[in-house]
């Protein structure tokens, strides 16, 4: 394992609104190697509450890592992903899409509204669960997470 | 010497200034001022200490002290207080004054005395203030040297590793048995010099960031620390409990699991049971500190080399033996140490080791107040 | 397994002998048939502003001589053509400051370069894994 341990859970924040992938990714993670928390929203509003730590997100902690499904009811993925990369506090949290979208147009989209990465979801149950592990081998055991900005600010000597 | 004298009460005024005169040796000059106002205008003056009154016409009590310290912080301050009035000199005392004088109980020359006296003190305190944050700033320094060397080291240290590897990897073969010894003895070497560099970084690290301190909950740390350590603790059939209830301690949270990590850890890896076995839980509560003790039934350590564990890269034990760089100790008593805490210990060969962890315990208020333990 | 290999990696390191371990690293990790080097800041924007070259990935210390590693993230995700290119920064420091920053700076990942050469290329492998098998990037212009 390549980077420094936190000495607390890495804290991932999954927006996706269908239950059976919910499930499928909440399990990949609990079975992964490295200290985790799922949080799941169910669309973008909530998404955006939870980042901002509103009403009954008031004790919510932030994400080390966001995973984001495109299609979104209520309000687009799309957009979702502009209003996290515009804001100051969460445009450096690292975004993954992961979205049953194959479209060359999407993809582009996404890593023009400074999406991390993108990932299509498999159908397939099995490699559904592969995709899944392989994204945190690399965004928990190797990557370097960024810190939120206040302790960083701390830090800098 | 200039003493300014802040009483509004002329008949006192007159008679400290008689005492003074009388008493002193050396010349006095004795500025009066009969209100607050008037003497904080003059505060700037080349005065060596203030008298004051605390019942002014425009400052009552404790007030009146702590406006004169904010106008004046480089003056001494003798308080000058009424018979009743005790309490509130006391409390003088701790918000800065030097001394206080009861009215009518002090003549000339334990006058000049206390006055001497304060100046004197206020002097030391300064010298004292200024010795402290040269330290401060020098160990600072070091920690921020240890931290860019360390992390300097690291680069060669890569191709150090790297390039002795690649030459096992593809001249082996070409080598003799002693060309491989050598190969294998530099992989070995370099993989020591890695831990040792990581090791000096944790320390250095500990030390860069100031201790934030809050209400940290200790049964909470150590059952982190388990889980996280499930994995392991499964592998070598080892039990790890908590002993009923553990009070909270007004700690920085890091530096609190550095030093349980660290002594929980060496309990369970310097053990030779079947099944290894570490306790955790208090030993004692008194006067605003706790203990802890993290007990274990491992190999123990033999009397004479119980202070030297905890210097930094001491190992007890042949590398074959036991892996480890040593410096797990260290960084546990540096930890508790930055928390104005003690690490210490008590164990047999052979018979297990207690280590024991005081800690300032939370009571509530978060303010500090209290002698190192 | 295809792209893996034929992926083209622009490598973006000062130190010949970082470069000569990720040379063998990406080799053993099956990783990238051309790897385009540059050993300073300069050499990096003027080689990604070659049209004949076209880089699917970039690896990107942050310590390089002549420009900094941030100003050509800074100018790679300003430039028309390689704005959604991949770049993981990859370096020797841990400070957080330079971790928000690669991050702020729209860095996609940032990997601490291990200091023993067998974690270099698991994680190499889990990089490459993740990037060409998992992911999907964005077409090279």
């Amino acid at each position: 394992m390549v980077r420094e341990q936190l000495g607390r859970p890495v804290e991932i924040l999954l927006i996706e609104d269908n239950p059976g992938d919910v499930r499928l990714t909440r399990e990949a993670f609990i079975d992964g190697k490295v200290w985790n928390n799922l949080h799941n929203v169910p669309d973008g509003v909530e998404a955006l509450a939870f980042l901002d730590r509103r009403g009954e997100y008031a004790g919510a902690p932030r994400p080390d890592l966001i995973l984001l499904d495109l299609n979104l009811p209520k309000r687009d993925g799309r957009e979702i992903l502009a209003d996290i990369k515009a804001d100051g506090r969460f445009a450096a949290i690292p975004v993954v899409v992961l979205t049953t979208s194959r479209a060359e147009e999407d993809v582009l989209r996404s890593y023009g509204l400074h999406a991390n990465c993108y990932v299509v979801k498999p159908i397939d149950l099995d490699q559904f669960i592969k995709v899944v592990k392989s994204i945190e081998s690399f965004w928990l055991c190797i990557v370097q997470l960024p810190p939120a900005m206040e302790s960083a600010a701390g830090r800098a000597a | 010497m200039r003493v300014m004298l802040v009483e509004d009460s002329s008949g006192d005024a007159r008679l400290i200034e008689e005492m003074l005169r009388e008493a002193q040796v050396a010349p006095v000059e004795v500025e009066q001022a009969n209100c607050l106002a008037g003497a904080l205008e003059r505060l700037g003056d080349g005065f060596d200490v203030v008298l004051l009154d605390l019942g002014l016409p425009d400052s009552q009590g404790l007030e009146t002290l702590l406006r004169t310290r904010e106008q004046a912080p480089h003056l001494p301050i003798v308080v000058l207080t009424g018979f009743d009035d005790q309490e509130q000199a006391l409390q003088a005392l701790q918000l800065g004054a030097q001394d206080y004088l009861i009215k009518g109980e002090f003549a000339g020359a334990p006058l000049s005395r206390t006055i001497r006296y304060a100046i004197e003190r206020h002097q030391t305190e300064g010298m004292l203030r200024q010795t402290l944050a040269e330290l401060e700033s020098r160990t600072a320094e070091m920690e921020t040297f240890t931290y860019s060397v360390s992390h300097d080291l690291k680069e060669p240290l890569r191709g150090l590793e790297a390039f002795s590897r690649f030459l096992v990897e593809d001249y082996a073969d070409v080598l003799d048995d002693q060309g491989r010894d050598y190969l294998n003895r530099i992989a070995k070497a370099s993989a020591r010099l890695k831990d040792m560099i990581e090791e000096l970084l944790t320390l250095a690290r500990l030390g860069r960031r100031p201790p934030q301190l809050e209400r940290v909950n200790i049964r909470r740390v150590v059952e982190d620390f388990l889980a996280a350590n499930e994995m392991r603790l499964k592998e070598s059939n080892a039990e790890a409990l908590i002993e009923g209830a553990l009070p909270d301690v007004l700690a920085d949270l890091t530096r609190v699991e550095q030093v349980f990590g660290n002594l929980i850890g060496n309990g369970l890896k310097f053990n030779k049971s079947a099944r290894p076995s570490v306790q955790v839980g208090l030993a004692d509560v008194t006067g605003g500190w706790v203990t802890f003790f993290v007990r274990d039934n491992g190999i123990g350590i033999a009397p004479e080399y119980q202070e030297r564990i905890f210097g930094i890269f001491q190992r007890l034990h042949i590398r074959e033996e036991y892996e480890g760089t040593g410096a797990g100790l260290a960084i546990a008593k540096r930890a508790a140490e930055a928390l104005g805490g003690r690490v210490w210990l008590e164990s047999e060969p052979g018979a297990g080791s207690t280590f024991y962890v005081c800690l300032p315990l939370w009571e509530g208020s978060g303010r500090i107040s209290r002698k190192r333990a | 397994m295809n792209r893996f290999r034929r992926a083209t990696i622009f490598l973006a390191e000062d130190n010949p002998d970082d470069i000569e371990i990720a040379r063998r690293a990406f080799k053993r990790a099956g990783l990238g048939s051309e790897l385009i080097v540059a050993r300073d800041g300069e050499e990096a924007l003027r080689l990604l502003a070659d049209e004949r070259l076209r880089p699917d990935f970039v690896l990107l210390d942050i310590k390089l001589p002549k420009i900094d590693g941030f100003e050509v993230l800074a100018q790679i995700r300003a430039s028309e053509r390689h704005a959604a290119l991949p770049v993981v920064v990859m370096s020797a420091s841990s400070r957080e400051e330079d971790v928000l920053r690669s991050y702020q700076l729209g860095g996609n990942s940032y990997v601490q370069k291990p200091v023993v050469f067998q974690e270099f290329m698991e994680a190499l492998e889990i990089m490459g894994s993740y990037w060409f098998k998992v992911a999907r990037l964005p077409r090279s212009r």
